[in-house]
């Protein structure tokens, strides 16, 4: 079970990477316990950040993502199971969560290195499904990460060459 | 499971999760990491996101399932453009609903 919580949450540790800056100037608390709230959605909203938000506004912020999404998750959880019986089955319900996915990804498809990092990621991810939980969306991500590399190294190259 | 084993490793899975979390905040600050890698944690989102969102689309049906049209490809995709144009969140999951919804009950 541990190995299957480690591989589905291996994604945790690039998130952490990329939001490293931000913390870098924080106090050592802040540092310890502000990454327990690092999710896919805080992940999404502190990244969209602009880069001046940094210090006790970054802390502030942070805080205050971290805490609705937390009273949120729990709320809706239990919303869910006092509605969801009420609800008719005929409702397509699971096409929400991969919606919510979308609004926080297309942000990002405005940057050419973005949709790059999307476009392999999405490719390798769905080639990689048939693997164990967790494994598809890792080999996806990291993917897309080369992919972003390898093309924006190859435009730098290019502007050089120029 | 007792119950106690139970509590014992969902407790496991918190500090395996938190540990993952605070890694590379507190043992390895960015400007240490190599500048290729530097470069690339901006396009962490989109990578981990897109695969995220890949993933619950083909339910583990690979490559094909990718390219065989669904209404969730159809309300993903109508989902994107609507968060193209006005940056909401409530938005596309809506619209991504009313998608699906329409491609269900039209024959």
């Amino acid at each position: 079970m541990l190995a299957g919580v480690l591989v589905i949450n291996l994604r945790l540790l690039l998130y952490a990477a990329a939001l490293q800056p931000r913390f870098t100037d924080q106090p050592t608390w802040f540092r310890w316990l502000g990454p327990a709230l690092l999710i896919d959605q805080t992940f999404a909203l502190a990244s969209a950040l602009p880069a001046e938000v940094t210090g006790a506004r970054f802390r502030r912020y942070w805080w205050t993502a971290g805490a609705t999404m937390f009273v949120g998750w729990l709320g809706s959880h239990l919303v869910g199971v006092v509605a969801g019986p009420l609800l008719p089955a005929w409702l397509p319900l699971d096409i929400t969560a991969p919606a919510v996915l979308v609004g926080l990804l297309v942000p990002h498809l405005k940057r050419r290195s973005g949709a790059v990092a999307a476009v392999g990621s999405g490719v390798v991810a769905a080639a990689a499904s048939t693997l164990p939980t967790g494994v598809g969306t890792l080999l996806g991500a990291l993917a897309g990460l080369l992919a972003a590399s390898v093309v924006g190294a190859l435009v730098r190259r290019r502007r050089v060459a120029a | 499971m007792s119950p106690l084993a139970a509590v014992l490793t969902l407790l496991a899975c918190a500090v395996l999760t938190w540990v993952l979390r605070v890694a590379l905040v507190v043992a390895v600050p960015a400007d240490r990491l190599p500048e290729r890698v530097r470069e690339a944690l901006p396009d962490v989102g989109p990578a981990v996101l897109a695969a995220l969102i890949v993933g619950s689309l083909v339910h583990g049906g690979g490559l094909l399932a990718l390219v065989t049209p669904t209404p969730a490809h159809l309300a993903l995709l109508a989902a994107g453009a609507v968060a193209w144009r006005f940056r909401s969140l409530a938005a596309p999951m809506g619209v991504a609903l009313l998608v699906v919804l329409a491609a269900t009950l039209v024959p």
